[in-house]
């Protein structure tokens, strides 16, 4: 995945001002920019692609209800972003009031063969262990560690999208990559 | 203390020094920090296994025409909520008519429930009613009272006629009422004895004027007619009076009806 860009903000605000001005093309321009990075931050903090879709539409349905209260001076990509994460936080703390992630899944035996580094390990495995162990994190944690790994996005502005400090979103940072690790390491005894 | 406390610090660079997102300054930091920190290192090479392992995970794509269905699908859902919100809108448009006018003709309904003529006139006759009850128990009153006004005149009249027939004087004054029927004679005790009847029966008249209305009017007649007169005294009477009467010269019979004549009976 490569890292995501901050684009450009004049174009963007173009965008904005054309569909402030009735013309609809503003906003399938903006949707279809940004589209792929909207799912990718919701699909990696919710790992289920149809969810990831659902809430990646939600997410451009509230960008076309809000648009045009959309202010100039603001990041366009930033928004967008705080959309997307905030709807995906959201589904993850309703999808754990409904299923609670099982004690039972986190010492679920791994199999012999399962122990060799993760080496060996086909990529259904090592998804289902990396979402397990993201899984693990908490809502903020997520958005933070898939900013800051996938998207390389700066701190400051994560802090931005997450409306964080960047001392704060840097220890999110640096609990959830601990997190992750301990998680690997149990599962496939690294 | 502080190497410790710089290690912990040193730890939270280690993710973006392995990222390669650090700046020169904090790399040189942790480059020096690794060489002399066994922590350190240990650290590093757990975090980088992490990473190795996060970076081998590749996520699967969704499908090709996925990216270009997304936006139609995005309009679509846009439209529908848009319908539906405006067949809401109306909706609730009406409703916000439909409520009110509703909740008036309810009231007004209710109001004319409440209000109707026939509650009005039921009242009206209800009231009416209690007004002839009223105006008729007082009428039965003024009936019986005068009944009993005439009933008593009446007697007083036959008293003073039976008086008059025996030759005695009547006297009439401020002592004498009629609708008391108090009447005196002078020298009869018969008199004496009716006039006491009298009295005692005008003291349970009066007595029971004083109590209840309706029902004792009626016992109050029927008592004045029983004890104002009683009919053995009246019988006796008549019988004496007619004898003296038939003894009676012709002069006393004249005077007699010269008296009866100035006393306008």
């Amino acid at each position: 995945m490569a890292p995501q860009s901050i684009p450009d903000k004049n174009k963007d605000l173009e965008c904005v001002r054309a569909f402030k001005n009735g013309d609809v093309r503003g906003y399938n321009e903006i949707v279809r920019k940004y589209q792929q990075q909207v799912y990718w931050v919701i699909r990696k903090m919710v790992q289920d692609h149809d969810d990831a879709d659902d809430i990646t539409q939600e997410v451009f349905i509230k960008v076309h209800t809000a648009l045009r209260d959309f202010r100039e001076e603001s990041n366009l990509f930033t928004w967008l972003y705080r959309i997307a994460t905030n709807y995906a936080i959201n589904h993850i703390r309703k999808v754990k009031v409904k299923n609670t992630v099982s004690v039972e899944i986190v010492t679920d035996p791994i199999e012999a063969h399962e122990k060799d580094g993760g080496e060996n390990l086909d990529d259904e495995r090592k998804r289902r262990i990396l979402g397990e162990a993201i899984e693990t994190l908490p809502p903020q944690q997520r958005a933070v560690f898939n900013m800051r790994y996938y998207d390389e996005l700066p701190y400051d502005e994560i802090a931005k999208i997450m409306e964080k400090s960047v001392g704060g979103i840097k220890a999110n940072y640096f609990h959830a990559v601990k997190k992750i690790g301990e998680y690997v390491k149990q599962r496939i005894g690294n | 203390m502080n190497n410790k406390l710089n290690i912990e610090e040193l730890k939270y660079l280690i993710p973006d020094y392995i990222t390669g997102a650090l700046d020169e300054n904090d790399k040189l930091l942790v480059d020096n920090a690794l060489k002399e920190s066994a922590e350190l290192r240990e650290f590093y090479t757990e975090t980088k296994n992490t990473f190795k392992f996060v970076s081998n995970v590749k996520f699967e794509e969704p499908p090709a025409q996925y990216w270009n269905n997304l936006l139609p699908r995005i309009h679509e859902k846009i439209d529908a909520r848009a319908a539906k919100k405006l067949s809401w809108d109306n909706i609730s448009a009406i409703w916000k008519i439909i409520v009110p006018v509703a909740a008036v003709i309810l009231f007004f309904v209710i109001y004319q429930l409440v209000k109707s003529p026939e509650n009005q006139i039921s009242k009206k006759q209800e009231n009416k009613e209690q007004k002839i009850n009223v105006d008729s128990g007082s009428n039965v009153k003024n009936e019986v009272k005068d009944e009993k006004k005439e009933q008593v005149e009446k007697k007083d009249d036959n008293v003073a006629n039976n008086i008059s027939g025996n030759g005695n004087k009547i006297v009439k004054g401020p002592g004498v009422n009629k609708r008391n029927g108090v009447v005196r004679h002078q020298n009869a005790p018969e008199e004496e004895n009716m006039a006491d009847n009298n009295e005692k029966n005008n003291d349970n008249l009066n007595n029971e004027k004083e109590s209840n209305v309706e029902n004792e009017e009626y016992a109050l007649i029927e008592t004045e007619e029983s004890s104002i007169l009683p009919g053995h005294v009246l019988g006796t009477m008549d019988d004496e009076t007619e004898s003296e009467l038939n003894n009676l010269n012709g002069n006393e019979k004249d005077q007699l009806i010269e008296n009866l004549l100035k006393t306008d009976l």
